[in-house]
């Protein structure tokens, strides 16, 4: 039977909320990405003037420099989305086969990748690979021409975003392909045969639809390409947009015209994105039992030492850099054991060194955007989903928009926005702006995750607590908030995490003076002093890490169960 | 008796989708009524209506004296003020209370102290044989006792009407026979009016006082168990309540000249001849079923279904004959 939308809905508790809602993603959201595209169009904004639109896009399409970048951000896209896929297949098909407790082991490991943010894994790999690295250190070989190159790029990038890949085509196989798995079986069709007739086309909308957002996370990232990529003069529209801003005079219109051409982009494949999932979500069902395949020694080893080879390459190798760099005493001083200490450490955790400073900054900002987001989440997701009027499709716009602005096109929107003398107070040049900055880029997680907890849980259970005599605030605080607090509190505890670590935006928009986790590791990068960058890393995964662990715990344990 | 429900005019429209159309009956106090059809007739519907969780487009709707929706006096009575027990389909117990605090939760809203509470709530765990799981929160109950709480639940603030909303469909069929029992007993134990939404004609059968059956959002026909059964108004009516085989006018004219248009033969009018002489009829299936076999013959084209003590084998040919003092033409 269908849910039947509420009549009590619609009165007047839910208008105040509807209005707070829409206000504060106005704000947050609306504003910056209307002042990225007013600003592309009209180059002479900042003094109010709506003359000569367009006037500057023939100038900087003619600029063969911002073309190519162009060009090699939907280049670089392409690659990733296929090496990222060429990686995950293999895990994805062999975790569809193997027992399920195995296949647990491999997920909690291909997770570890996302954990390491890109432009400390970037920087893992350089010390790994360059002139006189690790790898020359042990083993004598150098493959720094290897790695600073497109390809060394396509691959380090690939290593940190193929999970996403592999868990949306896996938790497929699983939920399709087990049950018409053996209906193939038992028709006489071989594993090879099922695997391309049945598993493949049954997951080719997860494959499509991850690939998707690979390709969105890999034309919006930052830290590797301007890490990696400057070494062989290799530019992307999020490094030009970078360049606009560290050349003087500031070129704002050009770096409006480039953001808007980057959020296009974005937005275009995250729709895309949303159409698919659309599209392929009605075609799940649960699967019941699992077919275990029996394998011979030979097929065990061969899966085995893919595996391994993968997650040595993903997670061993640039950890164990991250680590073993973060205990020596001097860059120079190599692998030896007595250029190994906790000085680094000790440098980070003395009060008022500069180390510390960021830290606190840090953990201080996350806290705020995380408590920002899960309120604003909250409220928007009972609107979305329980109050159902023309109203409410724009506000479920609005709060879906961040997972499309990449960070850098949300900076430029931020200062297009607040540095104006306009304003009377504004947040810019204060860690206000930060907060801004976070909560547009973190609204997404808890949206998602509370507003798919909401929608399990049936409006009978409202209706029920209206007929005991409830009204809509007991309803919403006495009824639904008890049931969604773990979901609230592990999408809050997510926030906490990726906003912790959270660089481009930190890098544009950070007051003079303050710096963050993710720019103090960024600058020490830069100015060589890597050892207490990567002890900084490994503090930053480790948190992160355990935050995620507990936070997916809380999601997963006390899932509506009433059924 | 008199009738502590009225409805009037009721229309109910989703956007163009028209849901109830010119719906009116009464509900009579301690009666035991059950609305009765196809997914889709609008029945659930009508049980929100009745709750205050939907809002027709017209019509009027009183309790006792009461208006509790009146398109022209501009009267909408909430759901929270109409004090009326709701079970639903789903049992809806909030998964985060106990027993205790789901069944406590109207009379909290009501603003009850907390002794008289304490005394209400034990009175219903006795009453509806929760012993000792008072404490226990929804997912470690069965489906069963999921279902008693939620009837606690509806029960707790003393209700005059209890709405159910297929309050057994989610259950097996053993426990919904019991429970359908337990349902009926506590009604007449605390003299309850019910309005029940099922499309199981065996749980309208055996619960109701007076069914109300609907079709496309309009009543069909309403009334009691048995004559409803025996007088149907339709061939859709007669298929519905399975009441036996419908044939056209063509065919049961070869049963017998002298009757037309279309009718129904129950299974108790049709026998086999056992003098095999001549035949008129082909054996499909025969299945055991409960004591008896449930045959299915071919007669005339057509298929007809009937009981028999004996098996039969498949395309045995035998002669049907008809009591055709049951045989009862439709209108």
């Amino acid at each position: 039977m269908k849910q039947l939308s509420s009549i009590i809905n619609k009165s007047g508790r839910y208008a105040t909320l509807q209005f707070f809602s829409s206000l504060s993603l106005l704000c947050i959201v609306g504003l910056p990405l209307a002042a990225v595209v007013l600003f592309a169009i009209f180059p002479n904004l900042n003094i109010l003037n709506f003359d000569v639109p367009f006037s500057n896009w023939a100038k900087y399409f003619s600029d063969s420099s911002l073309l190519n970048a162009i060009k090699n951000s939907l280049f670089l896209g392409v690659c990733v989305v296929i090496c990222s896929t060429l990686i995950s297949m293999p895990i994805a098909y062999m975790r569809s086969i193997i027992p399920k407790k195995v296949g647990v082991f491999i997920d909690i490991l291909a997770l570890t990748p996302f954990l390491i943010p890109p432009y400390i894994g970037a920087a893992a790999w350089i010390q790994l690979l360059q002139k006189n690295g690790f790898s020359e250190q042990l083993l004598g070989i150098n493959l720094s021409e290897y790695l600073f190159s497109f390809w060394g790029l396509v691959f380090v990038m690939s290593l940190h975003l193929y999970p996403i890949i592999y868990f949306s085509i896996s938790s497929a196989f699983n939920v399709t392909s087990r049950r018409y798995n053996d209906a193939a079986f038992t028709c006489g069709a071989g594993r090879l045969r099922t695997f391309y007739r049945i598993q493949l086309p049954l997951s080719l909308g997860a494959l499509v639809s991850s690939s998707l957002i690979v390709f969105i996370l890999t034309i919006e990232e930052f830290g590797t390409p301007e890490i990696l990529g400057q070494r062989f003069q290799f530019n992307v529209i999020v490094t030009a947009i970078h360049e606009k801003f560290s050349d003087w005079p500031i070129d704002l219109p050009g770096a409006s015209v480039l953001s808007l051409i980057l959020f296009l982009i974005a937005f275009l494949f995250f729709s895309l994105h949303i159409l698919i999932l659309k599209k392929f979500n009605a075609q799940t069902e649960a699967s019941v039992s699992e077919t275990i395949i029996k394998l011979s020694y030979c097929e065990k080893f061969i899966y085995l030492s893919v595996i391994a080879i993968i997650l040595t390459l993903s997670i061993l190798m640039p950890l164990g850099a991250i680590i073993a760099r973060s205990f020596m005493t001097t860059v120079s001083g190599g692998l030896q054991i007595d250029n190994f200490s906790l000085v680094n450490y000790i440098e980070i955790f003395s009060s008022g060194s500069d180390a510390w400073k960021a830290l606190t900054t840090s953990i201080g900002l996350a806290i705020c955007a995380s408590f920002i987001c899960v309120f604003i989440a909250t409220v928007t997701c009972f609107i979305i989903v329980r109050v159902k009027n023309k109203f409410t499709i724009f506000i479920d716009f609005l709060s879906l928009l961040p997972s499309a602005i990449p960070g850098m096109a949300l900076a430029v929107g931020l200062i297009l926005v607040w540095n104006h003398p306009f304003w009377p107070v504004t947040p810019y040049n204060s860690l206000a702006i930060l907060l801004l900055a976070y909560s547009c880029l973190m609204l997404p997680y808890p949206i998602r995750m509370i507003a798919s907890t909401l929608r399990q849980l049936p409006s009978s259970l409202d209706d029920a607590a209206y007929v005991s005599g409830a009204n809509e605030t007991i309803v919403i605080f006495k009824v639904l908030l008890p049931i969604i607090t773990p979901v609230a509190i592990a999408s809050g505890l997510i926030v906490f995490a990726i906003s912790s670590r959270e660089l481009v935006t930190s890098i544009m928009l950070a007051p003079a003076g303050v710096e963050t986790v993710a720019t103090f590791v960024f600058n020490q990068f830069d100015q060589g002093s890597i050892n207490v960058g990567m002890a900084m890393s490994v503090i930053t995964i480790f948190v992160t890490g355990i935050l995620i662990i507990i936070a997916r715990n809380l999601a997963y344990t006390r899932q509506f169960n009433n059924h | 008796m008199s009738s502590i429900l009225d409805l009037q005019n009721i229309y109910l429209s989703f956007g163009n989708n028209q849901i109830l159309n010119d719906i009116n009956f009464t509900v009579e106090n301690g009666e035991f009524l059950s609305l009765i059809g196809p997914s889709g007739c609008g029945k659930t519907s009508l049980l929100r209506i009745l709750a205050g969780l939907e809002k027709p487009q017209n019509g009027i709707l009183k309790y006792q004296e009461d208006y509790l929706f009146d398109i022209k006096r501009q009267i909408f009575i909430p759901p929270q003020k109409r004090e009326f027990g709701f079970v639903f389909q789903n049992y809806d117990l909030w998964p985060h209370m106990t027993v205790f605090e789901n069944i406590a939760f109207p009379l909290k809203m009501a603003k009850w102290s907390k002794s008289d509470i304490t005394n209400r709530v034990s009175e219903l765990i006795k009453d509806l044989r929760l012993f000792g799981l008072s404490e226990r929160r929804p997912e470690q109950l069965s489906g069963g006792q999921k279902q008693r709480v939620a009837i606690a639940r509806a029960l707790s603030k003393q209700p005059k009407v209890i709405l159910f909303d297929e309050p057994l469909s989610s259950l097996d069929a053993d426990l919904r026979h019991d429970l359908g029992k337990e349902i009926k007993e506590v009604a007449l134990r605390h003299s309850l009016t019910c309005v029940y939404v099922t499309h199981d004609r065996r749980e309208a059968f055996s619960l109701s006082d007076r069914i109300i059956l609907m079709k496309d959002g309009r009543v069909l026909q309403s009334n009691i168990p048995s004559q409803l059964y025996s007088h149907p108004s339709s061939a859709w009516v007669a298929k519905f309540m399975n009441c036996g085989n419908i044939f056209d006018s063509e065919t049961i004219k070869r049963i017998d000249p002298k009757f037309s248009g279309e009718a129904i033969i129950p299974r108790n009018a049709i026998q086999i001849n056992e003098n095999k002489t001549k035949t008129n009829a082909t054996i499909d299936s025969c299945i055991f079923f409960d004591e008896r076999y449930e045959v299915i013959a071919n007669i005339y084209g057509k298929k007809v279904e009937f009981y028999h003590d004996k098996p039969l084998s498949i395309n045995t040919k035998v002669l049907l004959s008809f009591d055709k003092t049951k045989i009862k033409i439709l209108g």
